[in-house]
């Protein structure tokens, strides 16, 4: 089974009810959103840049055993 | 050069090997304009002036006010309703009289930001808000100016500095983080969203420490990366991004031509438009005010026909609005009225928005003060 897990940051800790979670069978980057997005219908309407093994990506990527993925939302305050 | 007085006030850094009185003298040299005097900016200033940086300007279009207090340390009680920019720079002549300090009481625009800029050796970001932080982001990209970003939630930060002359080139900016198209419009500010006193500090000093070690050693600073910081859990976290060798640069017509999202007025100070003028449309029944601000932000609007619609939830229940042929938003610094609007005057094209020019902070004030209207 390809295990990954899912850690959350700013908002989006708030808007799942997680800090961290584990998904499987995962493939890819754009199917992990779509997964976020049926268990927590909520993030549909947020955005975050995604980021695997602490490295920020902006495209499609295949996402590997055991890789930790990061959900990382633009904060704003100062 | 050093005085004698200076090197004994900064023989603690000096004394670091691979600091010196080189090291001291760069920054005795350096430029740095600091765009917001807030929760981020008052560690900035503070730190920035105690280790001798020579030139510093300070802008900020805001006020001191009491909620303020908690986390922005330049400031006293004394200081409510005064400008940031002026009781900053005022401190940091005192920390360190033997640098030159100058205050910008206005909020950044893109005229200003090619102004101010262009002198600069080094900007950095304390501000509240996306618009501003794109446009810092952009101007410098294009004049090839490095800067320093830091940002807030709660208990949570996030770092970086930005578009550092490298051997090949330069390091990533802040669009290669977070692209604008990710519609960044509803992240919360730290009056929206509540934050914790230290986090402001912690971020803010390592804005200043990433500004030190820029002037005294480039190659220590955290280049193409993003740093996040969570002083709840104690975490720090270190992010690569990859994408630095894609360019992302505006034109300096571009950026002109944008329509950045930015603060546009003072919170308590009594000047321009009165609340009458407000009072008076609200005396028709289909003129009605919207507060667009989260349901926890104070003061709250009261005593004045209005409804709370928080931006975050206009998308959900725009349809009260149909009731109105007139609907003016109102916020804490018109970012998010402005947001409001854009959001809905194309969709509702029978209802004419427009934008309070002052916040909620300023209306309730003036209204406890001399008007009591139901």
């Amino acid at each position: 089974m390809n295990k990954i897990s899912i850690e959350f940051f700013g908002m989006l800790v708030e808007i799942t009810g997680k800090k961290n979670i584990m998904l499987e069978n995962i493939g890819d980057t754009e199917n992990l959103k779509l997964q976020i997005n049926d268990l927590f219908p909520a993030m549909k309407k947020q955005t975050y840049m995604l980021a695997l093994n602490n490295k920020l990506i902006t495209n499609k990527t295949t996402i590997l055993h055991n890789c930790n993925v990061a959900c990382m939302p633009p904060f704003a305050g100062g | 050069m050093l005085n004698k007085s200076e090197i004994t006030r900064y023989s603690r850094q000096i004394q670091l090997s691979d600091f010196g009185k080189a090291g001291q003298e760069r920054l005795k040299a350096a430029r740095v304009v600091i765009i917001g005097a807030g929760g981020l900016g008052c560690p900035v200033i503070q730190y920035l002036s105690a280790s001798g940086i020579g030139n510093i300007t300070i802008l900020d279009g805001d006020l001191v006010s009491e909620s303020n207090l908690q986390r922005q340390l330049l400031y006293t009680q004394s200081d409510i309703g005064k400008y940031k920019a002026k009781q900053a720079a005022r401190r940091a002549r005192e920390i360190n009289p033997y640098i030159e300090v100058k205050a910008n009481c206005s909020f950044l625009n893109a005229d200003l930001a090619f102004t101010l800029f262009s002198d600069a050796d080094l900007i950095v970001d304390c501000t509240d808000n996306f618009g501003t932080r794109y446009l810092i982001n952009d101007v410098c990209t294009l004049l090839s100016k490095p800067f320093v970003s830091a940002a807030l939630f709660k208990y949570e930060g996030q770092l970086g500095i930005y578009n550092v002359k490298t051997e090949t080139g330069y390091s990533a900016n802040f669009r290669h983080v977070f692209p604008e198209s990710l519609n960044s419009g509803g992240a919360l500010d730290c009056n929206a969203a509540g934050v914790i006193a230290t986090l402001p500090g912690l971020l803010g000093l390592y804005q200043a420490n990433e500004v030190v070690k820029f002037f005294v050693d480039p190659s220590f600073c955290l280049l193409n990366k993003l740093l996040t910081v969570d002083c709840k859990r104690i975490t720090h976290q270190v992010f690569e991004i990859s994408n630095a060798h894609e360019i992302v640069k505006l034109s300096k017509e571009e950026i002109l031509d944008r329509a950045y999202v930015l603060p546009c007025f003072k919170e308590t100070k009594k000047e321009g438009k009165n609340i009458f003028d407000l009072l008076a449309s609200l005396e028709c029944e289909d003129t009605i005010l919207v507060d667009v601000r989260e349901l926890s932000e104070m003061p709250k609007v009261e005593n004045i026909r209005h409804l709370t619609i928080p931006l975050s939830q206009l998308e959900n229940r725009k349809e009260e609005l149909t009731a109105f042929k007139k609907v003016v938003f109102i916020c804490k610094s018109g970012v998010r009225s402005a947001r409001a609007k854009a959001s809905i005057e194309d969709v509702y094209t029978q209802i004419k928005f427009e934008i309070c020019d002052f916040g909620a902070e300023r209306l309730m004030q003036e209204l406890n003060e001399s008007v009591s209207y139901k």
